[in-house]
């Protein structure tokens, strides 16, 4: 599976809900070089796709500031699921073990690393 | 700290440069390996025109993908450009390769085509001291 691929996959939680799309997929450095899955973000609603595109989620939008607010709202909503609930990558649909209220935010979740 | 990189703004688009700094492409894609109870790994990352093709589908990426499949050097395998994700020295705004470009005849093949058969054969092109 491409990486492109599993950006284009929407996110199902064990109730069957529905996610949204998997927005950017977060990785880490292994001894061997290769990089690892260590989560996937997802976010839906308006401009949710400016700000992930952006980085705005990452911290990298510095400004300006209305951009910055425009796009709070997306980047609040941006939630974070670690590898370990992944139960399914899926062709076109990602299924996880949790439910969508209960995952972090991605915010929250990477300042907390 | 462990540093956690972004699939999407790290490394697909991302410029690749080569041991000396030599831009020779970019990330087109990434190709995820999956293994039994744990999380996937990415292994290679993908470049050229083939990648490229692949990634954006319909008629007009068969077109470019197939393109550059008629031009790939028979020596090599089929399929993208793949760089092992090993050979990645590290990665900032740019991903860093630790190869020299010359030392990877598969990567950038129609530019090596154009410089050998047609740059070269045109007055004046070597170095100023030749």
């Amino acid at each position: 599976m491409r990486g492109t691929e599993l950006l284009r996959c929407r996110v199902v939680d064990s109730a069957g809900a529905d996610c949204g799309p998997v927005r950017d997929v977060r990785l880490v450095r292994t001894g061997g070089g290769r990089f690892r899955v260590s989560g996937l973000v997802v976010g839906d609603g308006r401009l949710a796709r400016l700000a992930h595109a952006t980085g705005a989620t990452d911290g990298r939008v510095a400004g300006p500031a209305p951009l910055r607010w425009l796009l709070a709202d997306a980047v609040a909503r941006a939630r974070y699921v670690d590898a370990s609930q992944v139960v399914d990558w899926g062709g076109d649909v990602v299924r996880i073990a949790s439910r969508l209220d209960s995952l972090p935010t991605f915010r929250g979740e990477e300042a907390g690393q | 700290m462990t540093r956690r990189y972004s699939m999407r703004l790290d490394l697909i688009d991302e410029q690749l440069l080569d041991l000396e700094g030599l831009p020779f492409g970019r990330v087109e894609d990434v190709e995820l390996t999956f293994h039994d109870g744990e999380a996937p790994t990415i292994d290679v990352v993908l470049t050229g025109q083939e990648a490229y093709g692949q990634r954006i589908g319909g008629i007009t990426g068969d077109l470019l993908a197939n393109i550059a499949d008629r031009l790939r050097d028979r020596e090599h395998e089929r399929g993208p450009v793949a760089i092992e994700c090993a050979a990645i020295q590290h990665v900032d705004e740019h991903v860093h390769v630790n190869w020299r470009l010359e030392e990877m005849p598969h990567v950038a093949g129609l530019e090596h085509w154009l410089a050998e058969h047609v740059v070269e054969a045109i007055p004046g092109s070597g170095d100023e001291g030749d």
